[in-house]
């Protein structure tokens, strides 16, 4: 796989404010990278300085081997920008490298496209503004597109054709950098996932190996008798545990380690359990995500 | 670069501000023949009642003065076609700057106040493209202004004596040299450069739209009644460029409702336009500086 995207210890200070500390990525062609954080984590600036629209205070950004191919990317922003006073068709003009690309794009993302391109954007929906701002961004033909925010305002037919659109376009020698709070794209669209908390990539998945059976199993289980913490983890295959209640806990198993042998080696303490259900990868992934904000830590 | 200066000259034509402000334009162009043609009507009765002249003793005295010692000849003298394109030139000058201000301003705010100027650097438009392509369309915008005026004007040099039933063949028009109207035309351009430069200039600095308006009108009402009185008065670029107009326009000082007063013997003409001119040049330096420096604003 060609490297396309290289971020080597990249920070952004604004005054006193350290926005983005130390973060290192490296994309490779075809992959599409989800980034996920809170509100003010940093994904905005993050996608922002690999758009080159904000300089780093230190580290560098290398777009197929070269420092600062800024020309390489295009960015979809959140909320979005236009003329208002203008046509949607004026402002794929104006602000689209290649409108017959972008107008290609609307079409299969909108089937409100006719209306959108005679309308004045300001008479517009949130909806069709946010397809418009996605087609104008990636009708450039560029190495990285950076969507901040892409479902956001989207019904469910753009939305499942904006997937598409992405999982075509992965395939053509470019990366993807997707700043979501909606697993399900992530889910759908992305095979790695980055979480931000406080300007800092915490933790990386990759997520295209969790159907497979290769990332750790996440299940949630209630007892019939209370133990501790530290007599599950010194259970085989358990990685990490979390208490709900007194008698429901959420357990990672190791990838190799199946559910009837954790089974197995609980009735060994006399323990049962009544209840169990396997967690699917986006309650897994959004359970490491809210344990991170929430200031835990999972390995 | 040819196609940045297409689309800047499309978000400038296409805005309200620039249709109606050019309208409202037009309509005091017609409305400064009208209300001279009217005068002289009502001063024609007058000044036989007091003079006690006959129709044709009167006649006579407007043929035999000058514009400079009669109003009637002078009124007569503005309304001729031959001075429509110098009447018409000398009224852009006296409420154009206003105009071509927050047209300046205007071509600059839309992207801060939109956010647009971050999808201008993303679809891969360099800061002179940007900043070439602007101020181009600027001066485009100043032509076709001029254009539409001297049109509208050279009409109203026909249809006000006709509407007003006026003795146009008294008027004593002296021959007005291609050299007179190149200057008032290059003076003309080279002063709304300035103020749409300058507004454009305070617009970027500030980021901001409003600020660029605000400044672009007060500031040239605080140099001519504050800073024109300090000694570094005579340097500043409002009292510079207005030491041009007396000289350029010194023919419709007399009949109609646009005149300039004197200024200072300092500069003469060439002097004024090419100060003016470095004054322009020097705020295209500014706002270039400053776009260069800024962070894309982000909402």
């Amino acid at each position: 796989m060609n490297r396309i995207l290289k971020v080597d210890n990249l920070k952004i200070k604004f005054k006193n404010d350290l926005i983005l500390n130390n973060i290192s990525l490296s994309l490779n062609a075809g992959d599409v990278y989800a980034l996920v954080g809170i509100n003010g984590s940093g994904k905005t600036t993050l996608l922002s300085s690999l758009a080159g629209l904000l300089s780093p205070t230190s580290g560098n950004i290398f777009i197929e081997e070269k420092l600062n191919q800024f020309n390489q990317t295009s960015m979809s922003f959140q909320p979005t920008s236009f003329y208002s006073h203008l046509t949607g068709n004026d402002n794929v003009r104006l602000l689209s490298p290649d409108p017959q690309r972008a107008l290609k794009i609307l079409k299969k993302l909108d089937l409100t496209t006719p209306q959108i391109m005679k309308k004045k954007v300001k008479t517009l929906s949130f909806g069709q503004k946010q397809r418009l701002g996605i087609a104008i961004a990636l009708s450039k033909n560029a190495k990285v597109y950076l969507l901040d925010e892409p479902t956001n305002g989207l019904d469910h037919y753009s939305y499942n054709r904006l997937v598409e659109v992405i999982q075509d376009m992965s395939h053509q020698e470019c990366c993807f950098v997707i700043a979501s709070h909606e697993w399900d794209v992530i889910e759908h669209c992305c095979n790695r996932l980055g979480m931000i908390i406080n300007g800092r990539i915490e933790k990386e998945l990759d997520i295209s190996d969790y159907n497979d059976g290769v990332q750790p199993k996440l299940i949630q289980i209630k007892v019939n008798a209370e133990f501790s913490t530290n007599e599950l983890l010194e259970l085989d295959g358990v990685l990490n545990v979390n208490r709900l209640d007194r008698f429901s806990w959420k357990i990672t198993l190791d990838k190799n380690c199946t559910f009837e042998a954790f089974q197995d080696a609980l009735r060994q303490k006399n323990v049962s359990i009544n209840e169990w259900i396997t967690l699917n990868p986006v309650q897994e992934w959004e359970y490491i995500y809210n344990q991170l904000v929430e200031g835990g830590n999972h390995d | 670069m040819i196609k940045s200066y297409t689309n800047e000259c499309i978000k400038l034509m296409k805005h309200p501000f620039s249709i109606w402000s050019t309208m409202i334009f037009l309509v005091f162009v017609i409305y400064t023949y009208l209300s001279v043609g009217s005068n002289f009507q009502n001063s024609f009765q007058a000044f036989m009642d007091n003079s006690g002249y006959s129709l044709e003793q009167t006649y006579q005295f407007i043929s035999g003065t000058d514009p400079s010692g009669s109003s009637l000849s002078a009124m007569l003298f503005i309304l001729s076609p031959k001075m429509a394109i110098a009447y018409s030139l000398a009224s852009i000058n006296a409420l154009g700057p206003i105009v071509i201000s927050i047209i300046g301003a205007l071509i600059f705010g839309i992207e801060y106040r939109s956010f647009t100027l971050r999808q201008l650097w993303v679809k891969g438009l360099t800061r002179v493209e940007v900043l070439l392509a602007k101020v181009m369309a600027i001066f485009t915008f100043i032509l076709l202004f001029m254009l539409l005026t001297i049109l509208v004007g050279i009409v109203f040099s026909y249809v006000t004596p006709a509407v007003f039933d006026l003795p146009m063949d008294l008027v004593n028009t002296k021959v007005i040299t291609i050299k007179d109207y190149s200057l008032q035309m290059l003076g003309s351009i080279i002063s709304l450069l300035l103020w749409g430069m300058f507004a454009g200039c305070i617009t970027v600095l500030s980021k901001s739209l409003m600020a660029g308006i605000i400044v672009g009108f007060i500031y040239p009402t605080l140099e001519s009644s504050v800073f024109h009185s300090w000694s570094i008065g005579q340097y500043l670029p409002l009292f510079i460029q207005k030491s041009m107009l007396p000289i350029l326009f010194r023919d419709t000082a007399y009949g109609g409702i646009v005149s300039f007063y004197d200024m200072p013997d300092i500069y003469s003409v060439t002097t004024s336009m090419l100060f003016t001119l470095a004054y322009t040049l020097f705020f295209l330096l500014v706002t270039w500086i400053a776009l260069k420096k800024q962070r894309t604003l982000m909402p």
